[in-house]
């Protein structure tokens, strides 16, 4: 494999796995012939196009929610990496109620503001996408491959190192924070929208918030 | 929890406007049916270089247009070990091509008669309008 052929499957990675089977090598075919001659890495528009795409194709697999779910959820999504990454210090004391700030103030664990200010501006970011791009048309819903064993399909992804687990079910997205492996201290569970930004149920018995409110201003009833 | 975005509703409604990328894509497509390279290279050439599509760009396209039924898959086939698609237009695609053609002729009409008819017409200054 070429190392441009390898990018772009790489890029490609930006879409659904579902779709990745069906269209990914059709893709990868077109995105070859459409690079110039005697490139390493497929055209600048190209890249962004399919990370793009992919997150387009990825927002259209969910349409069964709405906008405004979708909208949560990114949020949400900022909110359990937020949390994980600032307060893994910090969760105790938030969660035995001796931080009654919506959010943990930046900075107080050490962490930099300015990747953490970063960070939220990428959360911002992919709300807003989230907001203005609900759809691609009407609902595609790529098959998912599927799992040797039975139970849930769930689908677990924790950057190296990080304190966050976030799990994703199709029908019902859930974040959880695990410090350890395989066990959950904290799970949001999406499914009921109207409470998925309000309460962090947290799984161990050591810790119980209900109310949590996060920064989401005026959300709008679903 | 299911209900239709506008988004939907805005794509949907006849006589909205096609984005030119679209219009070009369906346009790529009137002759025969042909293969996402192949239409990335017609529509540049049909626009004299001004829709360069990006690959994503292209196929995210061409879902939305398979999904609203105006573009179907009509043939696949393998090329030197890789897959290849050729896309065509279907009868709807065809109609909304030729609805937006009209459209937009339409709508050049305004300006290109407008023209003329401001030639014809000498605009009265305002000065000569207001008694004195």
């Amino acid at each position: 494999m070429s190392p441009l052929e390898r990018r772009c499957r790489l890029l490609m990675r930006a879409y659904p796995a579902g779709y990745r089977r069906e269209r990914g090598d059709e893709i990868i075919a077109t995105l070859l012939e459409a690079t110039p001659e005697g490139r390493r890495r497929p055209l600048a528009r190209d890249m962004r196009a399919l990370i793009m795409g992919g997150l387009r194709a990825r927002a259209a697999q969910h349409r069964g929610l709405t906008t405004a779910v979708n909208l949560r959820l990114a949020v949400m999504a900022g909110v359990c990496i937020y949390l994980g990454t600032v307060a893994e210090g910090d969760l105790d004391r938030f969660v035995a109620g001796e931080v009654d700030r919506a959010v943990p103030a930046l900075g107080s664990s050490g962490w930099p503001v300015l990747p953490t200010g970063l960070l939220m501006a990428v959360v911002v970011a992919v709300a807003w996408l989230a907001r203005r791009w609900p759809a691609t048309g009407p609902a595609q819903r790529w098959p998912r491959p599927r799992r040797r064993s039975g139970g849930t399909a769930r689908r677990r992804w924790r950057p190296r190192g990080s304190p966050v687990a976030v799990e994703f079910e199709r029908s019902s997205p859930v974040l959880t924070f695990t410090r350890e492996k395989g066990v959950a201290d904290v799970s949001i569970d999406s499914q009921a929208a109207a409470r998925l930004m309000r309460e962090i149920r947290l799984e161990s018995d050591k810790y119980t918030i209900r109310e949590y409110r996060p920064w989401v201003p005026n959300h709008p009833p679903v | 929890m299911h209900r239709s975005s506008t988004y939907d509703r805005r794509m949907s409604s006849p006589g909205a406007a096609m984005r030119e990328p679209t219009y070009f894509v369906l346009a790529a497509l009137l002759d025969r049916p042909l293969h996402g390279y192949a239409i990335i290279k017609r529509a540049e050439q049909m626009s004299e270089g001004r829709v360069r599509l990006a690959t994503g760009t292209l196929y995210t396209a061409l879902d939305r247009l398979t999904g609203q039924g105006l573009v179907r898959l009509v043939s696949e086939e393998m090329v030197s070990g890789r897959i290849r698609r050729c896309y065509g237009l279907t009868d709807e695609g065809s109609a909304a091509l030729r609805a937006e053609a009209a459209r937009m002729a339409q709508a050049a009409r305004i300006v290109t008669e407008a023209g003329r008819g401001a030639a014809a017409r000498p605009v009265r200054s305002r000065r000569q309008v207001r008694p004195a």
